[in-house]
């Protein structure tokens, strides 16, 4: 799983990309998702196989360019900024997919859906600053104004991540208050209508998602490609299998052993973009709710599991060293706003036990580790089933958590199955997930790290902060969100990454390396480190007929 | 030859205490390593010895897969005895509940079964749970083979010589007519143990069977899934190999004991 990550359709006019490739239309490309998306609604979607379908069906004002991590305009052509007001220009006679105009009241429209509290959008973090609504106001039918309620950070990145919904469509479900049912996947296609290169054809259940081309795409000329098919391949196995086969031609990110596999192969061109900005970690369920409460509320407990994982042994043999070993969220790929102040403690089981020691856990003669009130500790990690990497992780962290005499169940459920566990019934112990790849911004990880934001993972939607920490990361993210100045901006967001790393609801595990893989009759393959790493200028992307493509 | 394979069968039931090192015991700096001396295949990911796994594993998978068999045929030889004995609407009841429970799809009724287990019930009773499920829903073949015994048993001459002494109905079910189905249930369950080995295989294959950190034969060969794998590490077949002896050990007995049982019929 990825956090609420930036739509990303790439906006450079076509004039201005004269390097790329001539490229021949037509074709379908075939592309592999590894979970069934739950929704084709950008306004609610949150797990990654969601969004990548959605991305390719909309489009936003401002976005950020996967290559350069500059913002770039978007469906707004120009915008002018003013102390805290942001006046952008709407590009003329754009259309929806279904051949509507898009206007200033669709931008409205789109950004009162995304503010409403009621329809808990996991962009409304993004939009509130200090728990102030932007102020959207139309100008004219191409000019909208943006009142920020006070100094915002790298204010346009916000735009990036905020798909425009056609008011034509929406705002009677919104009205109604069924907003957040509105697009689901059994919604008939003519109705999913967007702003981005491809539109919904059909949805086939548990085998394929198939776009075509948006004849009314604004971009003149592309996409190149005719159709973009997901294939729903939950196994990273038969993603490969399929690729060799030549019936998927990109693969967005390789697992190490895949890499060593392919690079024998003629037919497929491999790059490794290096650090990448996902990081994997365990998340504790910390929810009123949670049956291990008592032990997992224990700061020492969550450190001593931390002291007594070993990261290294994940890197080498589960990433075969295409990974960095991480203590906070912020990977060592992201050289904007790592902090190297995190302390990088050495792994030690005994250092781990005299925590528990020290926080009144004690051993039976058995060895089984037992909490203050004398019941022994056990607990399950959630893990997804399709990812492979991930179930060894858990097998290593059971193994090495055998030696603090704990006894750790590792349950691998399906991902949607496993999404719902963890965001919605919060039926869970322990789970084991990544984040990360869409920006390197911190303002996109609010909703991660603000006590009141869904993906808050250890305990989301909170009325008010649990503990002391959790205030004081609320202050910060919104202190950081508001700071003009970049090494203010710095400061404070690296005083959340040490909170975070001293409190560790999460235990930060490791970075990967983001690696993917092209079938070399895709021509203008400029993969990213930026998630979508291989589909982020989809619309550039064409299928040579004839041999290689560059 | 038969000789051989109950040999084999005791050594693989033997297994734990033959394994040559902790089957859990992860020696990390030693992992996806070829077979050698010290480890005669190899190890896993984990460094973990993949010859003590495929021993500890077959008693695991061996023993369970006999407890099932065992409780298939005692319900099999009790329903089918009963039906074929009693008749009427016994037997009718019991043929129409054994045709529901053959059309039963037992490998979805599993998926949900184990959804509705809780997530932290320990891996070795949720997965002898599942297992016993596939047999209480498996008990229909067999039951429908002993009740047709059971049928020209019951019009055996030496049964009604018995009825004509007067001898009670439940003594000459179980002094005379039940006993001629032992050869039809130790050739039943010939069939159904590898059978069951084999489900316990291939749920362990597909991540429903006895999770990390116990050792199963299905867990062996998940490996096997990754396209890579055997372009890289040809030794992660031997486990496979290794079972085949036992399958093909089974099926032969099983025609061995059939064939015998059925010349001795027709003697």
């Amino acid at each position: 799983m990825r956090r609420p990550v930036r739509d990303s359709l790439f906006c450079l006019a076509i004039a201005s990309t004269g390097f790329l490739s001539a490229a021949p239309r037509g074709g379908v490309l075939h592309v592999a998702l590894r979970a069934e998306p739950k929704t084709c609604n950008p306004v609610t979607a949150l797990d990654a196989p969601s969004r990548d379908v959605i991305r390719r069906l909309h489009a936003d004002l401002i976005t950020i360019d996967r290559a350069s991590q500059k913002t770039v305009p978007s469906l707004a052509e120009s915008w002018s900024v003013a102390g805290n007001k942001y006046t952008l220009k709407l590009r003329k006679n754009v259309r929806f997919s279904d051949g509507a105009p898009f206007t200033a009241d669709d931008v409205l429209f789109s950004f009162a859906v995304y503010s409403d509290e009621k329809v808990r959008s996991p962009q409304r973090d993004l939009l509130l600053i200090r728990n102030q609504p932007i102020d959207v106001r139309k100008l004219d039918a191409h000019t909208v104004t943006f009142q920020l309620p006070g100094p915002y950070a790298a204010a346009e990145r916000i735009f990036d991540s905020i798909a425009m919904l056609p008011k034509h469509k929406l705002e009677a479900a919104w009205k109604s208050g069924k907003l957040r049912d509105a697009w689901s996947l059994n919604t008939p296609a003519s109705e999913i209508v967007g702003l981005g290169p491809f539109r919904l054809k059909e949805y086939r259940p548990g085998e394929a998602v198939r776009l075509e081309r948006n004849p009314y795409y604004w971009k003149s000329g592309l996409p190149n490609l005719d159709g973009l098919e997901f294939h729903l391949l939950a196994d990273e196995d038969l993603q490969l299998a399929r690729f060799v086969a030549g019936d998927i031609h990109l693969l967005n990110r390789l697992t190490p052993k895949a890499v060593a596999y392919l690079e024998r192969r003629p037919e497929a061109q491999i790059v490794d973009l290096g650090p990448s900005l996902e990081y994997n970690f365990l998340a504790f369920n910390l929810s009123p709710n949670s049956p291990h409460l008592s032990a997992f509320n224990t700061r020492e407990f969550r450190e001593a599991l931390s002291l007594a994982a070993d990261r290294d042994a994940i890197v080498n043999l589960v990433f075969q060293k295409r990974a960095t070993p991480i203590w906070g969220h912020v990977s060592p790929g992201n050289k904007l706003w790592f902090s190297n102040k995190i302390p990088h403690p050495a792994r030690s089981i005994d250092a781990a036990r005299a925590r528990l020691k020290s926080a009144g856990f004690t051993w039976n003669p058995a060895g089984t580790l037992l909490d203050p009130a004398g019941a022994p500790v056990t607990f399950s990690i959630l893990v997804s089933s399709s990812s492979h990497e991930r179930q060894q992780m858990a097998v290593l962290l059971q193994a090495d958590w055998k030696q603090l005499g704990i006894a750790v169940t590792i349950t691998p459920l399906e991902f949607r199955a496993l999404l719902d566990r963890v965001l919605n019934t919060r039926q869970f112990d322990t789970c084991l997930l990544g984040l990360g790849g869409g920006d390197a911004d911190p303002n996109p990880e609010m909703g991660v790290w603000q006590s009141s934001g869904a993906m808050h993972l250890w305990n989301p939607n909170q009325k008010s902060p649990a503990t002391k920490w959790e205030a004081e990361l609320d202050a910060l993210m919104q202190n950081q969100m508001g700071a003009t100045k970049p090494t203010e901006r710095f400061r404070l967001y690296a005083r959340v990454q040490e909170i975070v790393a001293a409190e560790q609801p999460m235990i930060f595990l490791a970075s990967p390396n983001v690696v993917v893989a092209r079938a070399n009759t895709v021509g203008n393959f400029r993969p990213a480190v930026l998630d979508h790493q291989t589909l982020w200028n989809v619309e550039e992307l064409f299928l040579s007929k004839g041999g290689p493509a560059k | 030859m038969t000789r051989l394979f109950l040999l084999l069968i005791v050594i693989l039931l033997l297994g734990p205490l033959l394994a040559p090192h902790d089957p859990l015991l992860q020696q990390r700096e030693l992992a996806n390593l070829a077979p050698t001396a010290q480890h005669w295949l190899g190890t896993d990911d984990y460094g973990r010895d993949v010859a003590s796994r495929f021993l500890a594993g077959a008693s695991w998978s061996i023993l369970v897969g006999a407890a099932a068999t065992a409780l298939v045929l005692a319900i099999a030889w009790l329903i089918g005895g009963a039906a074929g004995f009693l008749g009427g609407w016994v037997d009718q009841l019991a043929m129409r509940l054994a045709d529901l429970f053959l059309v039963l799809p037992w490998f979805y009724l599993l998926l949900g079964l184990r959804s509705l287990l809780p997530l932290s019930l320990p891996p070795r009773p949720a997965f002898a749970l599942l297992l016993l499920t596939i047999a209480l829903v498996s008990w229909a073949r067999p039951a429908r083979l002993v009740r047709g015994l059971v049928l020209t048993a019951k019009e055996a001459g030496y049964v009604h010589a018995a009825r004509g002494f007067g001898v009670p109905a439940p003594v000459i079910f179980f002094r005379h007519v039940l006993p001629a189905t032992f050869d039809l249930l130790a050739t039943q369950a010939l069939i159904l143990l590898p059978r069951f080995i084999l489900a316990e295989v291939s749920l362990s294959f597909l991540g429903l069977g006895l999770g990390e950190p116990d050792p199963s034969w299905g867990a062996l060969l998940v490996p096997l899934k990754q396209a890579w794998m055997l372009d890289q590490q040809w030794w992660r077949l031997l486990p496979a190999l290794c079972m085949m002896p036992v399958f093909i050990g089974f099926a032969a007995l099983a025609r061995q004991w059939g064939g015998s049982s059925a010349r001795s019929t027709l003697r």
